[in-house]
């Protein structure tokens, strides 16, 4: 029998935010929501039009021990945060 | 004489200002943001960028100077220090957090399409206005603090200055060597055509030495949003602007030949319209563009409510700050740091302090 993990995703709209509270917005989000995303079922995933947080909130969110990507979606930038596998 | 049409003014700082909006847009070059974060965040990453912009710049001053193409003895559009630069400071660093930029910053965000900085863009102007209100009792107040002596160091003690100006240069350049074989001046980003801040850092201190060569004045830019109050006020209000001492003042002088030019924030076109003026049109052309170019451009809506009331008092706080001391982190740490004024140092340590309480005051706001 096929086991497939489900992965729930927090969606975080940020865009036309003020800098920094960009970065303190998701930082607050990554500790709300510590437990569901250390578990790995689940993954935050902000949205922004911010360029510097493209750098900033992978920065921290691998500072803390998670994992971050980022992408380019039609006008901004989406990166999704989850546990680090490995 | 060359430099009497306005329009050879106006093109060239127009031409500065696009560099600068493509260049800020692409590399995020926010100033307000390095200082901010090393109080909110204790991230002292793209500390190092600016003091590259001001060491190179002043290394570029120097080398004019050197030549003999602007003369060390007047720190021009630097007056003598007042401890109401020091308070200027503190509420430009305060604003500055609260706006989440600077008087630069603010037009390169909100050319993006971001509506909280076109809030941050309305305060300012709403701050420039209010000052203006202001300007009679505050002149008598800078006047009773002001310090007795000389405009800077390189008038105190000339020879002094000039040799601690280049040993700083030489000490700096040591640290970027060392920067540079630890691999530290370049920042992972994954934004679309991102430019490195220490090209921005670059750049900058080019372009404004470029200003330095041509006029004499380091680059400037806060009494250009006063005019454009002066402007819209002067629609409404016409009689009572005429009357504004504020607006019937110069306050900036560039030599050109033998003859001078003068600008003011009035609502006329006079000298700050056609450099001040067309440096913030380039910066919001440029950002513009590159917004357009690299498809970012769009609007997204307003922001919450608690952001958009801290970024318009943050904006009415940079504009006052900038007045009470004379001009904006632009022309202080970019301007007056490098050619060593009080005035200037006196701005940069009130505005530290005030990063300081804005970076206390900030989650307080946000996060409630």
């Amino acid at each position: 029998m096929e086991s497939r993990e489900i992965v729930e995703t927090i969606d975080l709209n940020i865009l036309g935010q003020v800098c920094p509270a960009c970065l303190l917005v998701v930082l607050k989000a990554l500790n709300d929501h510590e437990e569901r995303l250390r578990s790995g079922k689940t993954r935050l995933v902000v949205r922004t039009d911010h360029r510097d947080s493209t750098r900033t909130v992978p920065e921290s969110a691998r500072k803390m021990g998670y994992e971050a990507q980022v992408r380019k979606v039609d006008t901004y930038y989406e990166i999704s945060i989850g546990r680090k596998d490995g | 004489m060359l430099y009497d049409n306005p329009w050879l003014w106006f093109f060239s700082y127009l031409g500065i200002g696009l560099l600068l909006g493509t260049v800020l847009y692409r590399s995020d070059f926010c100033m307000a943001g390095m200082l901010r974060d090393v109080f909110l965040f204790r991230d002292r990453t793209r500390l190092r960028h600016l003091f590259l912009a001001v060491v190179l710049t002043l290394f570029l001053f120097l080398l004019v100077r050197e030549v003999g193409w602007q003369t060390f003895d007047s720190p021009a559009g630097f007056s003598r220090g007042s401890l109401l630069g020091v308070a200027g400071g503190v509420v430009f660093g305060i604003g500055m957090v609260l706006a989440g930029g600077c008087v630069f910053s603010t037009l390169y965000k909100m050319a993006g399409g971001n509506l909280a900085y076109v809030l941050v863009f309305c305060g300012i102007i709403a701050g420039s206005l209010l000052y203006a209100e202001l300007f009679p009792w505050l002149q008598v107040l800078e006047q009773q603090l002001a310090l007795a002596g000389p405009a800077g160091l390189n008038q105190l003690w000339p020879q002094a200055a000039r040799a601690a100006s280049w040993l700083l240069v030489a000490g700096a350049l040591i640290l970027f060597v060392t920067w540079q074989r630890q691999d530290q001046w370049q920042l992972p980003s994954a934004s679309e055509g991102y430019v490195q801040p220490w090209l921005a850092a670059v750049f900058l201190a080019a372009l404004n030495a470029a200003a330095y060569l041509l006029s004499g004045l380091p680059l400037g830019i806060s009494t250009a949003y006063a005019k454009l109050g002066a402007f819209a006020e002067n629609l409404l209000l016409p009689a009572h602007v005429a009357q504004l001492e504020y607006f019937n003042r110069s306050s900036l002088v560039v030599r050109a030949g033998e003859s001078l030019l003068l600008g003011g924030a009035g609502p006329r076109l006079d000298m700050v319209a056609y450099t001040e003026g067309a440096l913030l049109l380039g910066i919001l052309l440029g950002a513009f563009f590159n917004a357009l170019l690299l498809r970012e451009f769009r609007i997204y809506g307003r922001p919450p409510l608690r952001q958009g009331g801290a970024a318009f008092a943050g904006g009415v706080m940079l504009a006052l700050g900038a007045r009470l001391a004379n001009g904006c982190n632009i022309k202080h740490l970019l301007g007056g740091l490098p050619l060593l004024s009080f005035q200037s140092l006196l701005f940069f340590g009130g505005l530290l302090v005030g990063a300081w309480v804005g970076a206390r005051l900030l989650p307080r706001i946000i996060l409630r």
